[in-house]
């Protein structure tokens, strides 16, 4: 009985120090679409580290596109590149992944989108479901570009994200 | 209830009959055996071989197979730079650099063979703690070291794979300078080289895959890298969700091996019913005088029944004999490593009870066509 009641006690104890999943800030939605956006392919070509911008495109571009458990997710460009379901034959079960296109393709025409926290650490909690946004929803989003981006990798810290009703 | 001798002083009436059954049954013991410790050693070396804290790191398309894949030569550096927890160990990050090569490896005496060659670097040993350096040391370049199984996988004597020995792997010749374990693991068939050196055997200058030892760090913080290194084209797998996606491919394998197992013991069900039939048809009146002196039907079936599952008791003795005389410590080599075939006392209960209800599912039914008639009918038969 006591063996049980300390081990509650130690559960109870030890359970607020496993980590909590962070809240996205509510400034991130935004009904009314950013102007100026830019496609995927354009805005990799043109996007500075520290600049702001605004990109538009379709959330896909891998298997795995949105994490389940951080706020990052993979831009797909709406024109460069099209998912697997818009090829009418393709019974693939997971379009959002552009499996049919050519990896250089879609190297060319993907970018990452994160939210970060105040502290400048990506918020460990996912974009899934946040304003209805799965795989392969159009969005638009506003932010800055990565200090870590490159030509290669574009990386775009999100600010406002407005999901496109489909 | 009929004395446990009388079953045993039947069994032993007809020994040519009895030794059918014993031989026929101990046939599908052993088959289903066999089968068990096949499912259970695949399974096992699966599971061994890809541990929790593991992620291996591989180029987005290549889940399947690492053998396909290829990494930028810098994911190593890039990710033990830009992924924060990563285990350490006297300061150096447990990030192991790979090439899996699945090429030809020729023995100084003899003809080519298909082997499962590592390109690694001394870091290697900090992600895959299991190994164990039996003899000689770790190769430098121009040198290999030898699994347990190598030999075995390869189809060549031991001594051909001793330390100061010689193979030749694509074009080059490499010096045998260390023998390792890795117990119930893939690895333990393979040839492992130094990196740099099966770079030049496969004529690239990628890696297939980086393997990554968690500390703090957590899966999702080498997903995340994944992710925001578009350009490098990589995805992230815990290694032991890797090897459990390769289990799926040898499913129709493990399935055919269980398939054939029921039809034989199909078989053995129905040629076990054609010498119960016969053996308990010329008892009929026996068993009706038992009855007109007082014993039930169901004692009857009863001893039936024992006489049956001695007779498969013994099977599952020569069963087991055979299986701890013939199989057990087989090697058993399939594409992506080699394991030895382990007849333990849970196969062996299951030998058992497969025995038991071979004898039971073989019985009832003659049984029951021996003690269906009429008392007054029986008691004339002839």
């Amino acid at each position: 009985m006591k063996k049980t009641l300390a081990s509650i006690l130690l559960i109870l104890l030890a359970a607020p120090m496993s980590r909590a999943a962070d809240q996205l800030p509510d400034s991130l939605l935004t009904v009314k679409s950013p102007s100026g956006a830019l496609s995927v392919v354009k805005a990799r070509q043109t996007a500075k580290a520290g600049e702001a911008i605004v990109v538009r495109g379709r959330i896909g571009g891998r298997a795995m596109s949105l994490m389940d458990k951080a706020a990052i997710a993979v831009l797909a460009d709406e024109k460069s590149i099209v998912p697997c379901d818009a090829n009418p034959a393709d019974s693939c079960k997971t379009p959002w992944d552009y499996c049919c296109e050519s990896p250089e393709k879609l190297k060319a025409g993907t970018a990452t989108i994160q939210v970060k926290g105040e502290n400048g650490k990506l918020l460990r909690t996912s974009l899934r479901g946040f304003s209805g946004l799965k795989e392969l929803s159009t969005v638009v989003v506003a932010g800055t570009v990565d200090a870590s981006s490159t030509q290669d990798a574009l990386i775009i810290n999100v600010a406002s994200i407005h999901v496109e009703k489909q | 209830m009929l004395p446990l001798s009388y079953a045993v002083r039947n069994l032993f009436r007809a020994p040519a009959r009895l030794t059918q059954l014993v031989l026929g049954a101990a046939i599908v013991i052993l088959l289903l055996m066999l089968t068990s410790a096949l499912s259970k050693g695949m399974d096992g070396v699966i599971k061994a071989s890809g541990s929790e804290e593991n992620v291996i790191v591989l180029g987005s398309g290549s889940e399947e197979s690492v053998e396909r894949s290829e990494v930028a030569a810098s994911l190593p550096s890039l990710l033990a730079a830009s992924v924060p927890g990563i285990k350490t160990t006297l300061g150096k990050p447990a990030v192991s650099a790979e090439i899996h090569y699945n090429g030809l490896l020729t023995p100084k005496s003899g003809m080519p063979r298909q082997a499962l060659i590592r390109g690694v670097t001394p870091a290697a040993l900090l992600v895959h703690p299991d190994i164990r350096l039996t003899a000689g040391r770790f190769p430098h370049a121009g040198e290999v070291m030898v699994g347990k199984l190598a030999a075995n996988k390869l189809g060549l004597p031991h001594d051909e794979l001793a330390i100061g020995g010689r193979v030749r792997i694509g074009e080059s010749d490499f010096d045998v300078v260390g023998h390792f374990q890795a117990p119930g693991t893939v690895m333990e068939g393979e040839v492992w080289a130094d990196v740099n050196d099966l770079r030049a055997v496969g004529q690239r200058d990628t890696l297939s895959c980086v393997v990554v030892r968690l500390g703090e760090a957590t899966f999702d913080d080498v997903e995340i890298f994944t992710l925001q290194r578009l350009d490098l084209e990589l995805v992230a797998m815990r290694e032991s969700d890797y090897y459990q996606k390769l289990s799926v491919f040898y499913r129709p394998i493990r399935a055919m091996t269980w398939l054939t197992t029921a039809l034989i013991a199909v078989g053995a069900v129905f040629g076990g019913f054609n010498t119960l039939y016969a053996a308990f048809a010329s008892r009929i009146r026996e068993m009706a005088t038992l009855q007109a002196i007082g014993y039930t039907r169901t004692a009857l079936l009863v001893s039936l029944v024992q006489e049956c599952l001695l007779a498969s008791l013994l099977a599952v003795f020569v069963a087991g004999v055979m299986a701890m005389g013939l199989a057990d410590g087989y090697t058993v080599s399939f594409s992506i490593g080699t394991f030895a075939l382990e007849i333990t006392s849970e196969i062996l209960g299951i030998g058992a009870l497969g025995g038991a209800a071979l004898a039971i599912l073989g019985a009832l039914p003659p049984a029951w066509t021996c003690l269906n008639p009429q008392l007054h009918s029986a008691l004339r038969s002839a």
